[in-house]
């Protein structure tokens, strides 16, 4: 690009040209993609030299021969080739390049030549980013890169996001990639606010996405082992704009439009109350009870007075709360941004202002952002400059969470979407004159209108986040092509959060929680990049320096309840139930950096970086570690053997790398034992004793990296003057060491412990196609597809001894890893469907004894009634079922015709299996205080030779039915190996239960479904108006565009309400709004 | 060119060790810190394992579930049909041990919590050998540290009991010393010892717990005393006489009943207690205050700790709302919304406070016992408008007269009453029985009369309890009169079982249609260690 606007400038300084035979003509050029003007776009003779540049609108006038051929040129645009022909006036359409390998991109403390890669990297650009209306930029990168997987955790705004670069390649809880943003890593982690049933707010949610340029995503060990210790999940760099010299814009966008749920809870199914009644009833009615009295549940309640209700009246009521707590929610996002710049500085300025008001009632997302990004060249070879951004997000939360027990005090804690899918029963009345609120039973977390009253709960969060980075770089003077730079960046994040509920959604008074928290991290870094071509075919690249890093963070808790006052805030409270303020998190690492490469006659490249690096995570023996990397690449096509291919295939590149990485996302000092002193672990007054000591870690001294061995092989290729272009890529990644906090048995009196406990390898391929299916310049019809895809496939090697000997895994809710086996299978009992005579769910046994000695889940071949006990001895390694997608990726399809565009974007994940447990939950009577689904009412066994999906309505899950694990088995073979010597069916014969079925906390393979969907994630269309209209009202770009996200969703199996999000959270919403771009 | 190549070198080392690194560097600000640096933090040991046995609302302690869980099982209780909450009361009343129940787990891993932050504190106690605090006053040696100790014994004997009672065979039956049953953690482990726990027999848990509680009379003070022990040792610990009292237990229950009775000798000389207050007294406290009956109480009158850390799940077997205010009687009324458990009719009538007809006896109308401590209530008539304080409202399928257990909840702030964990009742029905088996009938009617003595209502029976027919004497004492003794005394307290399995008596099976009586060796009346527990047992 230098090379280029050198190139310019030295046109531009010989002035004018003198032709034979000449003619004056003038032009403009523009872009093709958005129709701005190409300032210092080239336009020569072909064959020579001799021409001119374009100014900053884009016009040009120049003498030439007639009949001559001009090539018109711009940077990451395709060359254009007309000839002279009569006409004096010539507007050039310019079109993006398909394939640009001058391109330079951005790496780890550098650039450099795309078609020099021989990492693995991923970029999505701003334009791909801002198509997609979402709070957080992470969200919008869903299905833009290969490698790239990305879940949304809830539809609330703001929520956070999982990033997972190559799938997992660790245990650890943590595989969050390494964040760098304009050179400085950022925190991406959550837990700073205090969140009491509400959904936690990202801090990548700060940023505004309509700042970043482009991201890069290195994913393999070449690009990522200058990162060493914190490579081993991949990295993420974000550039963000500048401004650039000669070029100065003004750009106004704004965008509106509503948000609908995801899933109308009518897709779910859930009875209404006559409905409802009649499955309680039936139950009640199988367990040879009375029908349902509304006091049965009401009773549970806490509120003084409690309101009671008649059968009769129940019925008569029929509340949807969906419709009581959800409402088409809206957005609006303002962003203003100008740039531009002189030979000695330039500039970009930008403000953001989003008001995302969320699908919970009551809950809105506002964003100020602000970004000043300046760079100046005080000397000639002295560059400075800063990246300044500030944001300030004011989030109002609603509670989200499922409660426990009915009328557990759980108003001001649980209550919204996760309570209107499992707690709140449409015969719930809203109002009751007679409480002192004007509510029904508000404590209960079942009135969920109460509970998001504001004159009775306020919940909000407010982060201020400070990004800075300050560089300076220096152009060694007397040493051709070193550069030294150096660069110190600061994140600052204050979140303050207060949670606050008065006495009429709590039992034990008014109670506020008031959390702030600062966090600190500050780098510091040192580099020099040296790059040299010697002799016209020895091409060298060298990187070294050293960085630091440190984090911090300051917490300030207060709690208490019984408030003074009618403020929404902690105040000076009669009851103070716990103070804390104090350092945490502390980190503090060194790194020294250092990389080469060397390319010979453009096509054959080695290089190898190593980066040792220091963390205070780990004890003073165990601190440092060297990462090595080494890489190679050939590209084939500069080869004259490859001449005759030329013409189809004009780029061919071989690529491999071998390298290290370390992962260290754990908490800090877990290599020594810790302890707490909580106040609220005390025993006796806080006047009398200030705390009680409880263990909070469990040392391991010998604690170390968890290190990644990479292996990275492909081939990037391009046909036909690059307009199919793409990379076949294969991974395996052999991490050692794992980081896992692994359980502990209970006696062990620590629930848990880090360790370095094994190791595991994670592989796959990644392949990434983009095509220009249709170019047209004289239609103005421009079809561009692009497609990536990952396959990913793990498994556990090894785990400590004690856990390979004994066949233990390490479990994780209803998933485990085993050696031998892929990540996070699903452990849980197999559904053998409900017994048509007894109408009791069934489950395959297990050898018991034989598991208890191998840890080998092996099949009796009989089936047993599911009741607790059953369900606790006898689960299953789903080997073929994981919790972990094991392919995903996007298609995009950009259409441009004239001023229009249209863009249709689908992602796509799969291979994966989730637990439906709100389904689990909402499809038994229990005890008659949860919602159930209709499909009960089809769908449950009600007499023998019934063949149905559930069991037959009992209450409170006891059925005559029982087993006894003990009992002799009347149909037993005899043989003595044979392990289902005993357990029997068990029951009285006079209709008293002996079997406990309750299970609310055993799984079985009923609830168990194929995760995969495929998205349709945006679908923009946008009209760019002509510029010469625009112009005359003084405009130089005027686009508008409608756009619809997340309007379509299919699943092969899951019919819950969003496999993304999974479980009772809210979905992700529909998007449906408009916007305008504006360019002055 | 060799001044550019040492240029370019030393610019390499400027960028790589600009600036230099150093040990400092990785040195936190507030690196992490050993718990206890004087003798006053040390006082924060000492009182955890009292929260980890006590509190956390519903679960996840062990005293109280404990309580529920051993009460239920017996013929004490009655489940009442149709009655219904989050929690495992059929897996209780009908004895399904094997049942892997959340509650069990909870208590489980409260009780080894407790042990394991014990061990730890003990382990820095010894590793000094009894002097940590090499700088702190000889009185504070003596009166804090040595008395932590103690009390840090102590509470790891109690954990362990209550391990015994919920998991493990009773001494005496054939799995006590054979059957490797229960972890065993005397020392705070390492990632090894954590993983792997060295399972052991009943038996050796219960040697362990007589060395502990011994250890504690050694070392605990008679009584605290105010300028020499830290405040907050005031109210709610153990002392020399809890030690004496929790020994006495076990050794009751381990058949070794001369040594039960030394120290309950020792203990009721020791003159600190006293049963010349009404019953109530001993449940009604929702202050710092005890009732003089009573040896150790867990303390719950901390206000500013919320509701969060009652002991909830007694509203399962009790009959007042946790909310209750004074006394949840009268214009208080607040009946447990939970409640599931009443006392088992066939005990009431065994117990002389119901007719066979049903009805209220003058036995038990001149019991203050029944009067303070129990609540009865009419069967439910189908009338709408009857006053549920005197029929039963709540269920209406209950039309039987019901006898519900009121022990909990009962201070003027409900949920903040103290729940007394050793009674000197208790003792003297302890010692009663004892002196009755050794042939001393004499003693054992004196024991047996304080206890009726003290639940003797004057008022109502027209006489002294001394000049009534119902004053036991050398000759009409029976063993049977102490068992029922014992239940009009401890009823709802969770001693019942216990105590018959002390005695190798049958446990009758109440109302129960669908079990009979569990004889010696009283086969599945333990319940499951917790399968996340035994996924890590090793062969041993």
């Amino acid at each position: 690009m230098k090379l280029h606007l050198f190139q310019s400038l030295l046109l531009l300084c010989l002035g004018t040209f003198v032709f034979a035979q000449e003619k004056i003509i003038s032009g403009n050029v523009r872009s093709a993609g958005d129709g701005e003007p190409l300032p210092g776009a080239t336009i020569t003779l072909q064959g020579s030299t001799e021409g001119t540049i374009a100014d900053v609108n884009g016009d040009f006038t120049l003498t030439v021969p007639e009949g001559s051929t001009l090539v018109v040129s711009f940077v990451g645009m395709e060359d254009h080739r007309f000839t002279v022909d009569d006409r004096m006036q010539y507007n050039i359409v310019l079109n993006a390049q398909v394939e640009e390998l001058d391109e330079l991109v951005v790496i780890g403390y550098g650039t450099r030549k795309k078609k020099d890669m021989v990492g693995s990297v991923s970029s999505v650009t701003s334009e791909e980013l801002t198509r997609m209306p979402s709070t957080s930029f992470t969200e919008a990168m869903q299905g833009k890169a290969a490698g790239v997987q990305i879940t949304t955790s809830s539809g609330v705004p703001g929520a956070r996001t999982n990033v997972l670069i190559r799938g997992s390649s660790s245990i650890n809880l943590s595989t969050a990639p390494l964040w760098i943003v304009d050179g400085m890593p950022i925190y991406s982690g959550g837990g700073l606010e205090k969140t009491i049933g509400s959904t936690s707010q990202d801090p990548m949610s700060l940023i505004n996405m309509n700042d970043i340029e482009s991201i890069q995503i290195l994913k393999d060990a070449e690009a990522t082992s200058i990162y060493g210790s914190r490579g081993s999940n991949g990295v993420v760099l974000v550039t963000t704009k500048s401004g650039q010299a000669g070029k100065s814009t003004l750009n106004v966008n704004y965008s509106s439009g509503i948000l609908r749920l995801g899933k109308e809870p009518e897709e779910i199914g859930f009875t209404n109350t006559l409905e409802w009644l009649s499955l309680v009833d039936q139950g009640r009615a199988n367990s040879g009870l009375p029908p349902f009295d509304p006091f049965d549940i009401i009773k549970f309640f806490r509120d003084d007075p409690l309101a009671t209700l008649t059968r009769e009246q129940a019925e008569q009521i029929d509340v949807n709360w969906f419709d009581q707590i959800l409402r088409t929610g809206s957005y609006q996002d303002v962003n203003v941004s100008g740039s531009g710049g002189t030979e000695k500085s330039n500039y970009f300025l930008s403000f953001n202002f989003n008001d995302t008001k969320g699908n919970p009632l009551k809950n809105f997302f506002r964003r100020y952002s602000a970004r000043a990004n300046l760079n100046f060249n005080p000397l000639n070879n002295l560059t400075l400059g800063t990246r300044l951004n500030f944001s300030y997000t004011n989030n109002n939360r609603v509670q989200q969470q499922v409660g426990g027990a009915t009328g557990n005090n759980q108003g001001g804690a649980s209550a919204g979407f996760g309570n209107a899918n499992r707690i709140a029963l449409t015969w719930f009345p809203i109002y009751n004159s007679a409480h002192p609120s004007g509510y029904w039973n508000p404590m209960s977390g079942a009135n969920l209108v109460a509970s998001i009253d504001d004159d009775h709960h306020f919940d909000e969060v407010e982060v201020y986040r400070g990004l800075g980075t300050f560089f300076a770089e220096y152009q060694v003077p007397f040493i051709a092509g070193l550069n030294i730079r150096s660069e110190a960046s600061i994140d600052f994040i204050q979140n303050n959060s207060v949670f606050w509920v008065s006495e009429t959604l709590r039992e034990d008074g008014s109670y506020a929680f008031d959390r702030a928290v600062t966090r600190t991290g500050i780098n510091f870094n040192v580099y020099g990049n040296y790059n040299r071509i010697f002799a016209g075919e020895h091409s060298i690249a060298l990187t070294f320096g050293s960085e630091w890093f440190m984090q911090q963070q300051y917490n300030r808790d207060k709690e208490g309840q019984n408030l003074t006052g009618t403020y929404k805030q902690f105040g000076q409270p009669a009851d103070i139930l716990s103070v804390y303020a104090g350092l945490s998190n502390e980190e503090y690492m060194w790194g020294y950096i250092g990389r080469g490469q060397y390319k010979f006659r453009d096509r054959y490249l080695v290089g190898f970086s190593l980066r040792r690096d220091a963390d205070s995570k780990f004890g003073e023996d165990y601190r440092w570690e060297t990462f090595p990397a080494f890489s190679f690449g050939w590209i084939l096509s500069e080869e004259n053997f490859f001449a005759s291919f030329i013409q189809v295939m004009n780029f061919l590149k071989l690529r491999g790398s071998f390298g290290e990485t370390g992962n260290k996302n754990i908490p800090a000092n877990r290599f020594v034992t810790t302890f707490s002193n909580d106040l609220e672990d005390r025993y006796g007054e806080a006047g009398l004793i200030s705390g009680g000591t409880r263990i909070s870690n469990l040392g391991t001294p010998t604690l170390t990296w968890e290190t990644t061995n990479s292996y990275d092989v492909g081939v990037d290729f391009g046909f036909l003057e690059n307009r199919i272009g793409g990379s076949i890529a294969f991974y395996r990644q052999d991490v050692t060491d794992l980081l896992l906090r692994s359980e502990l048995p209970p006696s062990a009196g620590v629930s848990g412990i880090w360790n370095n406990v094994g190791d595991m390898r994670n592989q796959g391929w990644e392949i990434s196609f983009s095509s220009v299916n249709i170019n047209n310049t004289s239609l103005g019809l421009r079809w561009k597809t692009t497609f990536n895809l990952t396959l990913s496939k793990n498994e556990v090697l090894a785990l400590t001894p004690r856990y390979d000997q004994e066949g233990l895994g390490v479990s994780k809710g209803r998933t485990i890893s085993k050696t031998g086996k892929a990540l996070w299978n699903y452990y849980i009992c197999e559904w053998a469907g409900v017994d048509p005579a007894k109408g009791v769910d069934m489950i395959h046994e297990i050898d018991y004894e034989h598991w208890e000695e191998t840890g080998e889940t092996v099949k009796t071949g009989r089936l047993i009634p599911a009741t607790q006990t059953n369900l606790s001895r006898n689960r299953i390694v789903f080997e073929d079922k994981t919790s972990q997608p094991t392919f995903f990726g996007g298609l995009d399809n950009t259409l441009e015709f004239r001023g229009f565009d249209l863009n249709i974007f689908f992602s796509f994940t799969g291979g994966h299996y989730l637990y439906d447990y709100e389904e689990q939950r909402t499809t038994s009577v229990q005890y008659g205080q949860v919602v159930l689904r209709k499909e009960l009412l089809t769908e449950a066994w009600e007499a023998p030779g019934d063949r149905k999906r559930y069991p037959r309505l009992v209450w409170d899950s006891q059925y005559q039915w029982g087993w006894d694990i003990d009992k002799a088995n009347p149909e037993w073979d005899g043989d003595p190996d044979d392990p289902r010597a005993t357990g029997y069916w068990t029951n009285t014969g006079d209709g008293e239960p002996t079997g406990v079925y309750n299970n609310e906390s055993g799984s079985y393979s009923k609830y168990l479904y194929r995760g995969d969907y495929i998205r349709l994630r945006t679908v923009q269309l946008g009209y760019t108006f002509p510029s010469g209209l625009v112009q005359r009202v003084g405009i130089n770009k005027l686009r508008l565009y409608i756009t619809l996200s997340n309007l379509w969703l299919w699943t092969l199996e899951y019919e819950g309400w969003d496999p993304e999000s999974g479980g009772g959270q809210l979905p992700i919403p529909r998007t449906y709004s408009f916007g305008i771009n504006l360019t002055f | 060119m060799m001044n550019k190549l040492f240029i370019f070198a030393g610019l390499i080392l400027f960028t790589v060790h600009f600036p230099a690194c150093s040990d400092e560097f990785f040195e936190l600000t507030n690196p992490p810190e050993f718990p206890w640096l004087t003798v006053s933090e040390f006082e924060r040991a000492a009182v955890s394992p009292y929260n980890y046995s006590f509190f956390s609302g519903w679960g996840g302690e062990f005293f109280m579930t404990d309580r529920v869980f051993r009460e239920c099982m017996t013929d004490v209780v009655y489940r009442i049909p149709g009655a219904s909450a989050n929690f495992p009361i059929d897996v209780i009343y009908n004895r399904q041990t094997d049942i892997d129940d959340g509650r069990n787990q909870g208590s489980f891993s409260a009780g080894y919590k407790a042990i394991g932050l014990i061990n730890t504190a003990l382990d820095f106690y010894e590793q000094y050998d009894g002097d940590p605090f090499p700088d702190a006053s000889g009185d504070d040696k003596v009166h804090n540290v040595d008395r932590i100790a103690g009390e840090l014994h102590f509470m790891r004997a109690f954990a362990y009991l209550h391990h015994c009672y919920r998991h493990a065979p009773p001494p005496g039956t054939p799995g006590f010393s054979k059957e490797k049953i229960l972890p065993y953690r005397v020392s705070f482990t390492d990632a090894e010892a954590a993983t792997n726990a060295r399972f052991v027999s009943t038996d050796t848990i219960y040697d362990q717990i007589e060395r502990d509680l011994q250890a504690a009379l050694e070392l605990l003070p008679e009584k605290y005393v105010e300028g020499l022990h830290h405040p907050s040792y005031a109210y709610g610990r153990a002392d020399k006489n809890t030690a004496r009292a929790l020994l006495s237990r076990v050794y009751f229950q381990t058949g070794q009943w001369e040594l039960a009775k030394e120290q309950i000798d020792a203990l009721i000389a020791s003159g600190a207690y006293s049963l010349d207050q009404d019953p109530i007294e001993a449940f009604n406290r929702s202050d710092v205050s005890r009732g003089n009956e009573v040896i150790w109480q867990s303390i719950n009158y901390d206000e500013a700790h919320g509701q969060t850390v009652v002991p909830k799940d007694a509203t399962l077997f009790t009959f007042l709302d946790y909310r209750a205010i004074n006394g949840g009687l009268g214009e208080y009324f607040r009946r447990s919304t939970w409640h599931t458990y009443s006392m088992s009719n066939a005990v009431a009538k065994q117990l002389g406070w119901m007719d066979e007809a049903g009805n209220v006896t003058p036995a038990a109308l001149r019991d203050k016992r029944y009067t303070q401590l129990f609540y009865r209530l009419e069967g439910n008539r189908g009338i709408v408008d009857d006053d549920p304080k005197v029929y039963e409202q709540q269920y209406t399928q209950v039309k039987e007269p019901r006898i519900w257990g009121n022990k909990y909840f009962r201070g003027p702030d409900g949920m903040h009453t103290n729940v007394p964990v050793i009674r000197l009742a208790e003792l003297y029905l302890t010692r009663s029985i004892i002196r009755y088996t050794e042939g001393d009938l004499s003693g054992a009617a004196d024991d047996l009369n304080v206890v009726r003595t003290r639940a003797w209502d004057e008022s109502v029976a027209g006489a002294t309890y001394a000049s009534s027919d119902q004053f036991v004497t050398t000759e009409s004492i029976t063993a049977e009169m102490i068992h029922l003794e014992r239940m009009r005394e401890l009823a709802f307290e969770g001693d019942r079982l216990t105590y018959l399995q002390a005695l190798v008596l049958p446990i009758p099976a109440g109302e129960r249609t669908n079990t009979g009586e569990v004889p010696f060796p009283y086969n599945g009346m333990y319940w499951t260690i917790p399968q996340k527990e035994l996924d890590f047992k090793l062969e041993n």
